[in-house]
């Protein structure tokens, strides 16, 4: 896996220095919170609740972001635009892509501990 | 760095753990909550310092906290940094608009953090400096606010024992004008008449009150004791120089109104032209300023000299101070001493003068700066009596009322040849209101009866000897050689009244001298015939139209003047 | 309102112009325009040539001026007065005080 495709690697080394030997920590809660996010996404979706679905996907977004995420938070972004105009045709599609994205930021963070 | 404690509202623990670590490397106390509302506890009980606010937020949201919050904060500076992913220009700019101070965007760049709070530090330290600069000045302004009503107070109960309303006087003075250096003073005359003084002090505010309070002083005090306004502009002029600094001074005109003798008497020094209406109001003549403001000479150079005019009842004094000419107007044009004087033509009816140049000047004026400082004064020509006799005011003394005293001391040689005690006689003297109007004339009485009871008495010299210009040159040198030898002598004075009826007194002076006395029996017939009684050398035809009597005593070294009063004058 | 001073005649003559409005706020540069200059100074021109405007504090300033240079034994002059400033000074009589040109 390409780290670069998945993150800003000059803001996540920044990152590392900032939080020092806290940096694991952030690691974990942001592994931790994010978790449920997905099924929650999901969740909203198949209710149709376009007010929730933007809610989460803004969520997940920051928190990717300040994790220097940045592909999986541009996927939340565009979850939450749709979610803003209520317009949740196909975004089933996206919600997978972001679990995915995910899933491999969750690696990569998770060798760096 | 100063530390300061600052709260973190965000509903993301991995954005709160990111955004305290920061902070607490930079030394700072960190506090969280999770949510609007928490956030708005927190702030009630720990009084954080700054704020880090996350815009969407369960609960209730980062905009209505922040509203709650700079609420409860009130006057009390609580800067609020939004943190926010939301990237357009507009919802970054309604933050603000909601309450918020500056924003933060995600990815949180330390730096950039680190700063904004720094900058935000600075500014709540400005803002405690003009807080505390505020309390102060309004503190300071306060104390003056206090200082100025108590001056105030002071100064009315000075300036106001006058007679501004007597029915012949209509006035317009600011109830501030103590502040503006503006002073309108009026008093009647023991011998009837009144003198008025409007007076304009430079500067503002208190140091104006203050010169005005001795000068009030004066004016009122000398005029009840009978002094002539020349006598009293000349007291006046004096203390203003000693105690105003150099620069201060104060613009007057003043006036002196006999009814007797239907005239004025002016000296006017800075003030604009007054107006001087008469002869059914068909002359209107302008009294120009000729002297410097008091204040300003010493009392060499002072210059007492004043104009007269005659005024019959009916006729119209006008004057003011440049505060009226200079009132402006919205455009910030001057009232103007054209506009003034038009006021004056034609006028069909002397007595709608006054109330028209109030409203002309009200007017014009309208919505412009209201200085208040607009003083006008009218005085009219009355005929003698027609004031009603209450509004004399009559100094009082201890020896005022018509009772019993006796006052005797003794000059002896050290004395005499020092100390000259005419003033302290004339002082007791003028403590009889009834006296005061005939100060004058009293006092050439008294002076001929010391100097023949000192000259003649004690230093024994002969006043025949000034029949002629080299006898009297003669006389005063002798009378300086013989000043210095004297060796023994003295003078007794002696000052009595009892009072002769409701209303009436009989006042006695007497001089009792060491000297030789002389044959005053032939003299005394002379006198008795009430001719100009050749006495010492020198004609003294006011005796006897003053004193009821001047008797000499024992061997001719004593003489006792007495006289009734009320005076029948001749 | 500008306060300038400028010294003539071998250094004997001090001038002071004061353009614009001569009141109050003018209180400061006047004075630092005439204290402190050298003894070799006997003559004090103040030109008012440019002057709109006079008040009573400015009257005060004059007096202060006057009193600097010897009180009665000063020779100041007043120059280039306006039909508005001549006629303040001569409500005043400050040609008492003052030679008035």
């Amino acid at each position: 896996m390409n780290k670069a495709e998945h993150f800003d690697l000059d803001s996540l080394s920044m990152l590392e220095e900032v939080m020092e030997d806290e940096f694991p920590e952030l690691i974990r809660v942001f592994l931790v919170d994010s978790a449920p996010r997905c099924d929650a996404l999901r969740q909203a979706n198949d209710s149709q609740n376009s007010d929730a679905v933007r809610e989460i996907a803004h969520s997940f977004k920051g928190a990717s972001a300040n994790l220097s995420a940045v592909r999986l938070a541009e996927l939340c972004f565009e979850v939450e635009s749709a979610g803003r105009e209520g317009q949740l045709d196909g975004i089933s599609e996206k919600i997978d892509a972001i679990e995915q994205e995910f899933s491999k930021v969750q690696s990569i963070l998770q060798s760096m501990i | 760095m100063d530390q300061i404690r600052i709260l973190i509202a965000d509903d993301n623990a991995s954005d709160r753990l990111l955004l305290s670590k920061i902070i607490k490397k930079q030394g700072h106390d960190v506090i969280q909550a999770e949510n609007g509302k928490q956030a708005i506890d927190l702030y009630s009980s720990e009084k954080p310092d700054i704020i880090l606010m996350d815009v969407l937020m369960p609960e209730m949201n980062g905009k209505e906290a922040t509203q709650a919050i700079k609420e409860i904060a009130g006057e009390e500076l609580v800067p609020i940094i939004f943190l926010t992913s939301l990237a357009d220009a507009q919802s970054l700019a309604d933050c603000l608009d909601a309450g918020g101070d500056d924003f933060l965007t995600k990815p949180y760049n330390h730096i950039i953090l680190k700063a904004k709070i720094d900058a935000l530090v600075r500014m709540k330290k400005m803002h405690t400096t003009m807080q505390k600069q505020r309390d102060t000045i309004a503190e300071n302004n306060q104390h003056m606010l206090h200082e100025q009503r108590v001056a105030k107070a002071v100064f009315d109960n000075v300036a106001h024992s006058g007679c501004l309303d007597a029915s012949n006087i209509r006035y317009m003075l600011s109830p501030l004008a103590v502040f503006n250096g503006d002073v309108l003073l009026a008093a009647r005359k023991p011998s009837g008449g009144m003198h008025i003084f409007l007076g304009d002090f430079t500067g503002h505010g208190l140091p104006a009150a203050i010169g005005a309070m001795p000068m009030a002083e004066i004016f009122y005090g000398m005029t009840a004791k009978g002094f002539a306004l020349r006598d009293i502009l000349r007291e006046i002029n004096l203390k203003l120089k000693s105690i105003l600094p150099v620069g201060f001074f104060c613009c007057a005109a003043v006036v002196d109104l006999s009814f007797t003798k239907r005239n004025i008497s002016v000296w006017m020094g800075g003030v604009p032209d007054c107006y001087l209406l008469t002869d059914g109001s068909k002359q209107l003549k302008e009294i120009r300023s000729s002297h410097l403001p008091l204040g300003v000479l010493g009392n060499e150079q002072f210059d007492d000299s004043m104009t007269e005019h005659s005024m019959e009842p009916g006729d119209r004094l006008f004057m003011w101070s440049d505060g009226i000419i200079e009132a402006r107007n919205e455009q910030g044009d001057m009232f103007g001493e054209e506009r003034l004087k038009g006021l004056f033509d034609n006028p069909d009816d002397s007595e709608a003068i006054f109330d028209a140049i109030k409203e002309s000047v009200n007017t014009f004026v309208g919505e412009g700066e209201r200085d208040d400082d607009t003083t006008l004064i009218e005085v009219r020509m009355v005929e003698d009596g027609e004031l009603v006799q209450s509004q004399v005011e009559v100094s009082k003394g201890p020896v005022s009322k018509p009772i019993d005293w006796e006052m005797d001391f003794k000059l002896g040689i050290e004395t005499l040849r020092h100390f000259n005690p005419l003033p302290l006689i004339m002082h007791v003297m003028m403590e009889v209101p009834a006296l005061r109007a005939m100060g004058g004339q009293l006092y050439t009485v008294v002076a001929e009866l010391y100097s023949n009871a000192f000259e003649h008495g004690v230093l024994k010299l002969d006043s025949s000897l000034k029949q002629n210009p080299q006898g009297f040159a003669e006389y005063y040198s002798l009378r300086e050689r013989r000043l210095k030898e004297l060796q023994e002598g003295e003078v007794i004075v002696r000052i009595q009244h009892i009072p002769n009826g409701e209303g009436q007194g009989i006042l006695k002076l007497s001089l009792i001298d060491s000297g030789d006395g002389f044959d005053f029996h032939s003299k005394n017939r002379e006198f008795n015939e009430a001719n100009q009684g050749n006495f010492c050398g020198r004609g003294i035809p006011l005796i006897s139209s003053l004193c009821h009597s001047l008797e000499y005593k024992g061997a001719g070294n004593e003489v006792e003047a007495e006289i009734h009063w009320p005076v029948k004058s001749s | 309102m500008s306060v300038q001073a400028s010294v003539a005649g071998n250094g004997t003559e001090l001038t002071i112009r004061v353009d614009g409005r001569f009141d109050f706020s003018a209180h400061q540069e006047f004075r630092e325009a005439y204290e402190g200059v050298s003894n070799d100074i006997s003559q004090f021109v103040v030109d008012l040539g440019a002057t709109s405007y006079l008040d009573s504090s400015a009257l005060g300033m004059l007096l202060l001026l006057r009193d600097h240079a010897g009180g009665d034994s000063a020779q100041v002059k007043i120059v280039n007065c306006n039909e508005d400033v001549r006629k303040i000074l001569t409500i005043s009589n400050f040609e008492q005080l003052f030679t008035i040109q």
